[in-house]
């Protein structure tokens, strides 16, 4: 089956076409991505200057790591639900917008940095302060690059 | 209450609000950057109330976790403030009569009173509890008020585009 099938047959299903159907769906669905974008924004801001020194300087990045992963993990569950739900309700649209594929390339970069910087963190052997600010910094610009993507998927 | 219609007209026929309302891509612009400032400050916020709620940083004294994410918050709050006000008095005109509009108004001056309250009351005595396990009642419900309200603004931001017509499909 091919990509193209798979967002068809995406946007055939029971929920698709209520998605696609319901016009409060697609807000109420688009006000929850945006709830789950304020926390999982936040915690990505926050472990990319804290990596970068340039945020909660008084305790340990470990520690910040472990205690946002949790805010991540669930950030990230809200917005992959809400962010497939909305795809469902206008397939094709997203698979022939060119903002949609760059926000995925962009998603799972930023995704994978994250658990990278996470690893460093947490990890029993310290990172060099130099690695820990090139991470910081290109988590940062990946995620705001997720968003704006993101942004322009509804212009174009 | 026409001397304040009169105001909103009157901000939004400057050449500033002209100039973005006739502009392909400032509006835009401008409602991104106010998204940014969004995650900053409303992320940083739930990370205090969620950790006043023993949902996250639970070994963390909440005295420190707060000192350190207030100047976050802060910038948050600027970016938010000033893209917000650009936003405003480039339609004000039409936010006059668009009730999600007032409803946020009325909520964003609840979620302003709410950390004033918080701050007078139960965390004056904050070094008594801050490095207990346990958080007082009265600052784990101004957390899950806070985390309520903060919720509701966002949405509301985002009906006030789809006021007073409903989402077009």
């Amino acid at each position: 089956m091919s990509l193209a099938h798979l967002f068809v047959s995406v946007g055939e299903t029971p929920l698709g076409l209520f998605m696609r159907d319901s016009t409060w769906a697609f807000a109420a669905v688009e006000a929850a991505h945006l709830l789950g974008l304020a926390v999982l924004g936040g915690t990505v801001m926050l472990l990319g200057l804290a990596s970068c020194g340039l945020a909660l300087r008084r305790q340990s990045l470990a520690v910040t790591a472990a205690g946002l992963a949790p805010l991540f993990t669930g950030g990230l569950a809200v917005m992959l639900a809400t962010g497939a739900l909305l795809v469902a309700s206008k397939p094709f649209r997203y698979y022939l917008s060119d903002p949609f594929r760059a926000k995925m390339l962009l998603l799972v970069f930023g995704v994978l940095l994250y658990i990278f910087l996470h690893r460093m963190a947490t990890g029993r052997r310290r990172a060099s302060e130099e690695i820990l600010k090139i991470a910081g910094s290109f988590l940062i610009l990946s995620w705001l690059g997720v968003g704006l993507a993101g942004r322009l998927i509804g212009l174009f | 209450m026409d001397l304040l219609f009169d105001a909103f007209r009157w901000l939004s026929d400057t050449p500033f609000s002209i100039g973005v309302r006739e502009s392909d891509s400032w509006f835009s612009i401008i409602e991104t950057v106010h998204v940014l400032g969004l995650a900053v400050m409303a992320g940083s916020v739930a990370v205090v109330d969620l950790r006043l709620l023993g949902a996250s940083f639970r070994r963390q004294p909440v005295a420190a976790l707060l000192a350190q994410l207030l100047p976050i918050t802060w910038v948050g709050f600027a970016i938010m403030a000033a893209s917000g006000a650009a936003l405003f008095v480039s339609e004000a005109h039409k936010l006059y009569g668009n009730g999600a509009f007032w409803a946020k108004m009325a909520l964003l001056a609840l979620a302003g009173v709410n950390p004033l309250v918080f701050h007078a009351t139960v965390y004056r005595h904050v070094a008594d509890w801050s490095e207990t396990g346990t958080v007082p009642l009265q600052a784990r419900a101004a957390a899950a008020f806070s985390l309520l309200l903060w919720s509701a603004i966002i949405v509301l931001g985002r009906v006030i585009a789809y006021y007073p017509a409903g989402p077009t499909p």
